[in-house]
């Protein structure tokens, strides 16, 4: 630690690319959209990337050919990042290059179809399908290792909608016990009906766009997103953003509910101050794991006050991506660095007035303001915690 | 190059009920004799998440239990790993949106995550320690063994790897056709815990390994059983050297030092 941020690259629901996720958090502009994925029989609202209809996958690579991995392509070819990646290839080799992905559910959609379509007499799936290249969690990252020609380590994270924050930490800690000499790290969600139906089953799907620490907030708006970083060690050349330090807990409460009081989450964000040697009021912007829900958003606020009262800006970004799940933490580590990097805390799309019971000050709208350090959180289900801390070198 | 030390382990499978059965086999004391399943039981957790707990959970937490014992959960980070997590949810969850959307089970979901024994274990342990899930193809022993030996190494902490797969359920079954369900478990620390360390690196190519004579090759289809030729070697009380499969790219060369 610190670890050298040398690029980045995102497509959500916000745009395509760094410029247009910039201006869409300058402006709180939503990219939630009324549900009109597949059937589109739930009534809600979604983070949707366009054009993944007619992404192609290279012939060489077609057998990954799935929403998931197309989507994974797409954000991969935003910012030069590959050309990025490729230079750290020929600078550090392509075996010393690892690649870390979080997902939670890669590209389970093509099985969820599959099933729609087995033999009426014995059951099969159609034989096109395939567990390796489409919905095996480690499609993703292998899919992206391939795309990239890389051969480091390589592996998947899927903790639920942490995955992608964690991805981080196992990268660092590759890189920490030169393992490898940088890598890309990120996190990529598609659309598909296991989570929505899943969330919705859970009674957690908001029938409006998502309203993150609103005092009317009535749940999530699921989305999907791509995003990535090349982390290496600190060389020439980089914009001076890096990877301060990570924090990881585990709740040991709950399933499906987080903690009342955020004790897992005050152990991640106090564990991710610890390893930067920052103290908490160093910290100029947190980005909230912010889904939207009642006992979400309530549990968090306790953690943050906790551990920095009420004196830190504090913002959610899911009113603008919604939430991607597997993929929230990287998007929300990008956009945390961006907002170093230009100088602004983004606000909180969608939210009106934030929860009077909350202690944690709430940046409803964005305001340019130089940055120095900032941190990410990111929460999941199995009580699943990690806190990214960023910042200017 | 990273060594780690091995200070427990835990084997689980058919004809491999525990880890004292399953060093009588790989050292040749006796033979491997074909058996049903173990059905392990969901006992380390709260009376309120057993019937919840999936086969896929109580698998992954009896081999974690049976590696820790006597020791200190809550001072142990855990790395889960699985190439294909739970399947019979997966089948459930894919059933219900193919017939009826709205049938689908909150506590199945909640279930579905990959993370599902990781959360379990926390809960039954009550440990707030670091924990991380992860999914590799073949080579997901390899992928879990250098996360958590990284992990160990950096971290300077106790790491409980816990690899598990069970077979899917038809029609996906065909699609990977995994002959046995498997887990293992190892706690892994610092150099120095136990009378096996290990020293891992990760080389390009495809892995050269011997697969252990006395078990049956059908295992190789669980990328969990491919924590048995490291074990294997562990037993045999003198240093040596394998490679394990880790990705389509390259292998994790591991020496075994004792």
């Amino acid at each position: 630690m610190p670890i050298q941020i040398s690029g980045l690259a995102i497509v959500s629901a916000l745009g395509e690319g760094t410029a247009a996720t910039v201006a869409a958090l300058r402006d709180g502009r939503s990219g939630l959209q009324p549900n009109d994925f597949l059937e589109a029989t739930l009534r809600t609202y979604i983070g949707r990337v366009a054009r993944l209809e007619e992404e192609r996958l290279p012939a060489s690579l077609a057998q990954f050919d799935c929403r998931s991995n197309r989507l994974a392509q797409a954000g991969l070819q935003q910012d030069g990042f590959e050309q990025l990646v490729a230079r750290a290839a020929q600078r550090y080799g392509a075996h010393r290059v690892g690649v870390y992905i979080g997902t939670s559910s890669s590209g389970i959609l093509e099985a969820e179809l599959a099933f729609r379509h087995r033999d009426p007499v014995t059951g099969a799936l159609p034989a096109r399908l395939s567990f390796r290249h489409t919905y095996n969690l480690y499609s993703a990252t292998d899919f992206v290792r391939e795309r990239l020609g890389l051969a480091g380590p390589a592996c998947v994270v899927s903790s639920a909608c942490s995955s992608s924050a964690k991805a981080f930490a196992a990268a660092a800690r590759a890189i920490a016990a030169g393992l490898c000499d940088a890598a890309v790290v990120g996190g990529v969600e598609s659309l598909c009906l296991t989570t929505l139906h899943g969330f919705a089953a859970l009674e957690l799907l908001s029938t409006l766009p998502c309203r993150p620490c609103d005092e009317a907030r009535d749940g999530i708006s699921i989305g999907e997103a791509a995003a990535y970083v090349l982390l290496e060690p600190a060389h020439d050349g980089g914009d001076g953003l890096a990877l301060l330090g990570y924090g990881e807990s585990s709740d040991a409460h709950h399933m499906s509910t987080p903690h009342p009081q955020g004790l897992g989450a005050v152990r991640a964000m106090r564990a991710a101050l610890e390893m930067s040697g920052v103290a908490p009021q160093e910290i100029d912007y947190l980005n909230l794991h912010g889904t939207g829900t009642r006992n979400n958003d309530a549990a968090e606020d306790a953690a943050v006050g906790a551990v920095f009262g009420d004196r830190i800006a504090c913002s959610a970004t899911k009113g603008g991506t919604g939430h991607t799940l597997g993929a929230a933490g990287a998007v929300e580590a990008v956009i945390t660095l961006l907002a170093l990097r230009h100088g602004f805390v983004p606000g909180t799309a969608n939210t009106r007035r934030a929860d009077p019971q909350f202690a944690l000050r709430l940046q409803l709208r964005s305001e340019a303001r130089p940055l120095a350090r900032a941190m990410s959180n990111s929460f999941g289900f199995g009580g699943s915690n990690c806190s990214l801390l960023f910042g200017k070198t | 190059m990273i060594e780690v030390g091995l200070a427990g382990q835990a084997v689980l499978g058919p004809g491999l009920a525990d880890w004292n059965a399953a060093r009588d086999v790989l050292q040749g004391a006796v033979p491997y004799v074909s058996s049903p399943a173990p059905e392990p039981a969901p006992g380390l957790l709260p009376p309120t998440e057993r019937r919840r707990a999936s086969a896929a959970v109580r698998w992954a937490l009896a081999a974690a239990q049976q590696a820790l014992a006597g020791h200190d959960a809550e001072a142990a980070a855990t790395v889960f790993v699985s190439c294909g997590g739970d399947g019979t949810i997966t089948h459930q969850i894919c059933e219900a949106l193919a017939s009826a959307p709205g049938a689908v089970s909150p506590t199945r979901f909640h279930n579905s995550v990959h993370n599902a024994p990781a959360g379990y274990w926390s809960i039954a342990t009550r440990s707030h320690s670091a924990s991380t899930s992860l999914s590799g193809f073949e080579g997901s022993f390899a992928i879990g063994l250098l996360e958590a030996a990284t992990q160990a190494a950096v971290e300077r902490c106790r790491v409980l790897l816990v690899a598990y797969d069970l077979p899917y359920p038809e029609p996906m079954h065909a699609l990977w056709p995994v002959a046995h369900p498997f887990a293992a478990a190892l706690l892994l620390a610092p150099p120095g815990a136990g009378p096996s360390a290990f020293r891992l690196a990760l080389r390009p190519g495809a892995a050269r390994t011997a697969w252990p004579p006395a078990i049956p090759p059908s295992f190789q289809s669980n990328p969990a059983a491919w924590a048995l030729p490291l074990l294997a070697l562990c037993l045999r009380g003198a240093p040596a050297e394998l490679q394990l499969p880790y990705s389509a790219a390259s292998h994790l060369a591991v020496e075994v030092r004792q």
